[in-house]
């Protein structure tokens, strides 16, 4: 008999109707367990946004200064301006891509140790102005974020709504970046992280893709940052220290930076919910955090993605990955 | 009209002037040697030429556009493709792979045509994965296009490094040491990779220690030491003249050395 073929365009549309029950099975879980899958979705997406700096050579730690910059901006705008939440949102987003579009030409002439300083110190920068301004609340922060109206069956007044939306936004930047990553635009990132004087001998601008990468990176996790702030209801400069930062980095090794999808959806899973049930050892929380992340790391190099290869001793196949979506 | 026209070219490197008011002139179709001791300036010309540093004198001229003090990626558009002196790989990647980076600058489509996988997209794609296809036949690597870039032979590497260059159309190449670490086998045969290139008319300028190739393979050769040009001809006139062979075997016990 011959094997039923489907097309591309059938096989997307199945592939977003399975997710989308998931999705939606998702939200009648115990009150806890859409807690954890909240935080699960926030920390795939920033953990994803992290990963497209590094694809082009650059480790950055101040996803927290665009979390930060997202929050505030949703927070601000839902607050003295009244503006709509879906405003507010796709405006916080912009905002932060443009922050990333002024400050990435100037950050991102740095390369390798000190982009990673310089990060650190942005995101520092971002939060210690805020804290300083009384227009943003200083030190007490921005709070009493009015609830967003409810959108057909989704209630934000409940989890169940919220959960609905980081998981759109998780879809949305998934989807972005696998495409991506099988495309002409995730090459020509990873020319560049893998040697950028051979890429510009061929003709490519690497300060344009350099920059392009932050800009997207810092989009969605501004993204995520404004639905954050509305999500919490408040938004304070404690909020998004250094740790913020960390856990991006965390949930993408973790899972694997090979896998720009994948690795961060297992990272985060396995993060958020270590994370959750360690609230009943108190005292042994970090260390057991620290015990997980060495014994990720010794034992699955490259991470929870491949773990599969790991226990069937698969032969890596040498086969070219691209052109096959 | 020459097609490459270096005038009074400097560079220094704090009081260290490794390039020294050097002429060269390149005209289509040669074959030219730059040959010249260790630590001459013979890199420092080819990353002038092609960018990589700014000159702090003399111009650069393409076809008689001055290109001095454009960035490497402009240059590399304008047709001058080189290669590096150490190997440079896109670590990671298959052969395939990183064929694909030569051809990006002639890809026109932009971020959401590549992000939605439109048809012009697609034809793009396709045209690029051909001539990669093509390209990797030409210089012999058909057998290996799905290896790991960082796993191939070392003398492979280098042939590979030319391959990618060749994607898109150049006028001239600048070969950084090509033959270094292949074996004679190799030698010859990348020297008649490059002769079949150069009959298609691309110009050719290396940097090359191996004397023996150099000698039979360039049409013109031109010698530097201590970032000044001390001779220039064919390679008849350069082995009998007499500043190359003191520059590269040392003077006559009694002679005085030239400051």
């Amino acid at each position: 008999m011959r094997p039923v073929r489907i097309g591309g365009a059938a096989k997307f549309f199945l592939a977003v109707v399975l997710l989308g029950c998931i999705a939606f099975a998702l939200g009648f879980l115990p009150n806890r367990w859409q807690q954890i899958c909240i935080m699960w979705a926030i920390w795939s997406t920033v953990g994803m946004s992290w990963l497209v700096i590094l694809r082009v050579g650059e480790f950055s730690v101040g996803q927290a200064g665009f979390l930060c910059i997202g929050g505030y901006s949703a927070a601000v705008l839902m607050l003295k301006f009244d503006c709509p939440f879906w405003l507010a949102l796709i405006v916080s987003a912009a905002t932060c891509g443009f922050v990333a579009l002024v400050v990435g030409v100037i950050i991102l002439r740095l390369k390798g140790l000190y982009f990673l300083v310089i990060s650190l110190v942005f995101a520092e920068i971002v939060r210690l102005t805020i804290a300083a301004s009384d227009y943003l609340g200083a030190s007490e922060g921005l709070f009493g974020i009015p609830i967003p109206n409810n959108l057909w069956f989704i209630k934000f007044s409940t989890k169940q709504g919220w959960l609905y939306l980081f998981i759109f936004i998780l879809a949305l930047a998934g989807f972005t970046f696998r495409r991506m990553e099988k495309s002409r635009i995730g090459r020509i990132y990873s020319y560049i992280g893998a040697s950028s004087d051979l890429a510009q001998s061929f003709g490519i601008y690497y300060m344009k893709y350099r920059v392009q990468a932050f800009v997207i990176s810092a989009f969605f996790t501004g993204l995520v940052g404004a639905a954050m702030g509305v999500y919490l209801g408040a938004v304070g400069p404690e909020g998004f220290t250094f740790y913020y930062s960390l856990i991006a980095q965390i949930v993408a090794i973790l899972g694997g930076v090979g896998s720009i999808v994948l690795g961060p959806l297992l990272g985060s899973a396995l993060y958020t919910v270590f994370d959750e049930y360690l609230v009943y050892v108190p005292g042994a929380r970090s260390l057991i955090m620290g015990a997980l992340l060495l014994t990720v790391i010794f034992f699955l190099p490259a991470g929870l993605v491949s773990v599969r290869k790991k226990l069937f001793k698969k032969k890596e196949q040498g086969a070219s990955s691209i052109g096959t979506d | 009209m020459a097609l490459i026209e270096i005038t009074n070219l400097g560079k220094s490197f704090g009081g260290n002037r490794a390039v020294d008011g050097i002429d060269i002139e390149l005209h289509p179709g040669e074959i030219v040697g730059l040959v010249g001791p260790n630590g001459a300036g013979k890199s420092t010309i080819f990353n002038l030429v092609t960018g990589f540093l700014r000159p702090n004198s003399g111009t650069i001229k393409f076809k008689g556009n001055n290109i001095t003090g454009l960035r490497p990626d402009q240059i590399a558009r304008k047709g001058i493709g080189r290669t590096f002196q150490i190997t440079l790989l896109f670590h990671g990647q298959t052969v395939l792979e990183s064929m694909l980076a030569g051809h990006v600058r002639q890809e026109r489509t932009g971020f959401w045509p590549a992000l939605f996988d439109t048809s012009s997209y697609r034809k793009e794609r396709n045209q690029a994965f051909e001539k990669s296809l093509d390209t990797l036949k030409f210089m012999g690597l058909t057998h290996w296009k799905d290896t790991l870039v960082n796993a191939l032979p070392c003398g492979l590497q280098r042939f590979l490094g030319i391959a990618q260059v060749i994607m898109s159309p150049v006028e001239i190449l600048l070969l950084d040491e090509p033959l270094t670490g292949l074996n004679e086998e190799e030698i010859s045969m990348l020297l008649g990779k490059l002769r079949q290139l150069r009959s298609q008319g691309i110009s050719i300028f290396l940097i090359e220690h191996h004397m023996k190739a150099v000698m039979s393979f360039c049409d013109r050769i031109i010698v530097i030491n201590f970032g000044q040009k001390i001779a220039e001809g064919t390679p008849e006139q350069i082995s009998t003249n007499p500043a190359v062979i003191e520059a590269y075997l040392g003077c006559k016990r009694g002679t005085r050395r030239v400051p």
